[in-house]
């Protein structure tokens, strides 16, 4: 049994087949989704998604995004997908110097922040190489 | 009636004209292919978001969130104009800020004041000549808009329009309908509206982390790809513009060859007539 898998960004769809197991980076920790999984939505943070269909597996390392199961359909969209050769590391750690953190009304405006720093510290998590074994993407 | 020299002179001038619009033709189709492919490669993520959406506020009756906020009296609204850098594409330029204008207009006459945000040179210098305002113009796009470039735009939008500095955002662009239509839109981005119709899924969703969250998380994102595609849209619009109206001016020269050919032909044999004429009336007179 497997699900069938897509994942899409604004550009291009850059994942679309199907597979045995998923691990996504969900918000509230990760998971994992096999066939016949309930109907979920849940929320990804920058994280790795990775892909197994019998002993081929691919890994992509994602911005945050969104995962829907349903029909067992797996679709996860994201913003984007990280390319660790395209980094711009001192870029990346001046832009997280410089972020604005002076005290905003709102929630919402609370969480961007929070979801902007995830991104730049993943970004050059990323670049540092901690994962760079297992990101194929 | 001009000499068959100057005729000829003239032709090979309309026809390196044709060569020139014919090249731009077939790089115009090149770009157009390009283009409407990213108008596609956006479907995908654009249907996704927006059918997540529907279907967690069908189940949601009162979602609230700064960027649905109705302004009761609107004071300000924010105009986004997508024209391109470049000419030469029928009557696309004139088409989008025609529609502009009016908007621009229509919005004054309401007492309501518009600001403009503009994208492209042509927008840029028929602004500058009609001496209308405009607070902010982007010229680096050209027609490759990356989806990094488009969220800046839309998150000042958003901005905007969280802080109350404008009670409304409205793009106009020219729209891809298909490989036949394309026409000027006027798309209300802000506040942003969008029917709870979605069918749901016959069990309920388990949502993490919460339905308010998912929402205010998919709600920029949403305008961000609205934005992202209409500048998709825009670039491919405009090649096939483009591509018409150099199929058209080539269509044109080609015309004009055939005519001044013809022409060219007949003041020639004219001439050959003529001179044989004389030659002969010269060898009447030497009998």
């Amino acid at each position: 049994m497997s699900i069938h898998v897509s994942i899409v960004t604004p550009d291009q769809k850059v994942f679309h087949g199907e597979a045995d197991y998923v691990s996504l980076p969900g918000s509230e920790g990760s998971f994992g989704v096999l066939s016949g999984h309930a109907p979920l939505l849940s929320y990804l943070r920058p994280g790795f998604v990775e892909v197994q269909t019998g002993d081929s597996k691919h890994s992509f390392t994602v911005e945050s995004g969104f995962a829907e199961v349903r029909d067992n359909n797996l679709t996860v969209i994201v913003e984007g997908v990280v390319d660790a050769s395209k980094i711009d590391a001192e870029a990346t750690r001046k832009e997280l110097a410089s972020m604005d953190m002076s005290p905003v009304n709102g929630d919402d405006k609370i969480d961007a922040r929070i979801e902007k720093q995830d991104l730049l510290r993943f970004r050059l998590q990323i670049v540092s190489g901690a994962h760079s074994t297992t990101a194929h993407h | 009636m001009a000499t068959p020299k100057e005729i000829k002179t003239r032709i090979d001038s309309v026809k390196n004209t044709r060569k020139i619009t014919k090249t731009m033709e077939l790089v115009a189709t090149a770009k157009s292919k390009k283009a409407v492919d990213r108008v596609h490669a956006s479907q995908p993520y654009a249907d996704k978001v927006t059918e997540m959406l529907e279907s967690l506020a069908s189940g949601q009756l009162d979602v609230s969130h700064p960027l649905l906020r109705k302004a009761e009296k609107p004071k300000k609204v924010l105009l986004i104009a997508i024209t391109a850098n470049r000419g030469l594409a029928g009557p696309y330029n004139t088409n989008v800020l025609k529609a502009l204008v009016a908007a621009y207009e229509e919005y004054k006459s309401r007492g309501i004041e518009p600001v403009l945000y503009v994208a492209g040179k042509k927008a840029v210098n028929f602004l500058r000549f009609q001496k209308i305002p405009f607070e902010r113009s982007y010229l680096e796009f050209d027609d490759r808009v990356t989806f990094a470039q488009a969220e800046v735009i839309a998150q000042e939008a958003m901005d905007l329009f969280e802080y109350g500095k404008v009670d409304g955002v409205e793009l106009i662009y020219t729209r891809y309908f298909n490989a036949g239509t394309q026409k000027v839109v006027n798309r209300a981005l802000l506040p942003l509206s969008f029917s709870a119709k979605g069918k749901g899924p016959a069990a309920p969703y388990i949502i993490e982390p919460s339905p308010e969250k998912l929402i205010s998380a998919l709600l920029p994102r949403s305008i961000k790809i609205v934005t992202f595609q209409a500048f998709l849209d825009a670039a491919a619009s405009e090649q096939i513009a483009r591509r018409i109206a150099m199929k058209n001016a080539t269509d044109s020269a080609s015309d004009m060859i055939k005519e001044m050919t013809l022409k060219y032909n007949r003041a020639r044999q004219a001439k050959v007539t003529q001179e044989i004429a004389e030659i002969i009336s010269g060898v009447d007179a030497l009998k």
